[in-house]
């Protein structure tokens, strides 16, 4: 077969088929209704339910940790822990909060980025190198939003069992809150970033492979020239 | 004035030029239930971003961009077993290209060829088949017509080998 008859037979195939492989509008019309099961799509329902979630937990926390500061010198306590004051509950609630905040605009940031993507239609090498970008910053976001707020709670719990008899003071107390945050910080950032890497890995390095090979064709060419 | 309903307007449209899906499917998909889903998945990411096209470009070359971008990051799940692909109804009426039997030989060997190709070398004789010019598929693809014309001659030259060794 020479290489001038491969359009000839292209054409008379793709002509053939319209006959056994055709939808019609209303096929075309309920398909697009259909939920996707792409990697991206996956990310783009991720990234809700992440905005939904850490919204609401989010304005509770913020919610009970001003109600515990404002009445911390009556001495009633919402919501609170065994051994805390209301002032320090609220305190931590606060700081809780705004780590779930900060999370939740985040996730809308990257969520914007997903759909902006989703709704574009770039040339292959754009799109490839989109993508990927945003699988980096999902994942990485991923990690560090998954283990901020255990490690957190981690270090606050250590907080309470080491200032609970004596105030704080500089001494090893300090030591041992250090180590714990760091080593909860350390576990949860490993465990994230091996959940992340397993749920989009693959897909990542597909890209990546896909990318490989673009770029190294160019530069096979440009080597020649 | 009347106004156009964008989904109206888009299933029409799509549903004319559906070859274009169809073939990219084809070149992309080894086996008739991948092909159901990635047809199904670009069909999805061509209303997604509907919006974007403004008809700066042909309707054609608008759909092949979206077609490939969605072949080439179609990457299945390795652990899917044919029970958990839930195809959906309206797919069920394609026909399955192991009863088809109007598929002539050198087709065959055409389809074979092309899959010896890698995915973009696969994308640009996919184009050139289509009789699109060095410029539509630099844009289609995001690289420059040099490029595209020397990438088509070895990749023509590539597929010229595998066919004359079948």
């Amino acid at each position: 077969m020479e290489i001038n008859d491969l359009k000839t037979i292209w054409k008379k195939a793709n002509d053939q088929d319209r006959s056994g492989y055709w939808v019609s509008d209303r096929d075309v019309k309920a398909l697009i209704k259909k939920k996707s099961k792409a990697a991206i799509a996956d990310v783009e329902r991720q990234l809700k339910q992440k905005i939904l979630m850490s919204s609401v937990v989010g304005l509770i926390a913020l919610a009970i940790g001003i109600v515990n500061l404002f009445n911390f010198s009556s001495g009633h306590v919402f919501l609170s822990v065994k051994g805390m004051t209301p002032g320090e509950y609220g305190a931590m609630m606060i700081v809780m909060s705004a780590s779930i905040i900060t999370i939740s605009v985040h996730a809308r940031i990257r969520y914007k980025q997903v759909c902006s993507y989703v709704e574009s239609a770039n040339s292959l090498k754009t799109a490839l190198v989109t993508t990927r970008n945003i699988f980096k910053k999902v994942i990485s976001f991923g990690i560090w939003s998954d283990t901020l707020i255990t490690p957190l709670v981690v270090t606050f719990i250590v907080i309470l069992k080491l200032y609970k008899e004596v105030p704080f003071a500089f001494d090893e107390r300090i030591i041992y809150l250090l180590v714990a945050a760091s080593v909860s910080a350390f576990i949860f950032s490993r465990l994230g970033k091996y959940l992340m890497n397993r749920r989009f890995g693959r897909f990542v390095n597909a890209i990546n492979d896909r990318l490989e090979e673009l770029d190294g064709m160019e530069l096979e060419i440009e080597e020649e020239n | 004035m009347t106004t156009v309903n964008p989904e109206h307007d888009f299933v029409k449209k799509v549903t004319e030029s559906q070859g274009i899906i169809h073939k990219v499917c084809k070149i992309y998909c080894n086996d008739n239930e991948h092909r159901k889903d990635l047809f199904q998945e670009i069909l999805i990411q061509l209303w997604k971003s509907f919006g974007s096209f403004k008809g700066e470009a042909k309707f054609s070359t608008w759909m092949y961009r979206v077609s490939l971008n969605v072949a080439l990051q179609h990457i299945r799940k390795e652990s899917r077993t044919p029970d958990q692909v839930s195809l959906s109804d309206e797919l069920k009426n394609l026909a399955d290209s192991s009863t088809e039997d109007h598929y002539e030989e050198d087709l065959k060997l055409l389809y074979h060829a092309i899959s010896q190709l890698n995915d973009i070398e696969k994308a640009i004789i996919m184009l050139y088949l289509e009789d699109k010019g060095n410029d539509e598929i630099a844009e289609i693809i995001g690289i420059s017509q040099n490029y595209v014309r020397v990438r088509m001659n070895r990749s023509k030259e590539k597929l010229k080998k595998i066919l004359n060794t079948q």
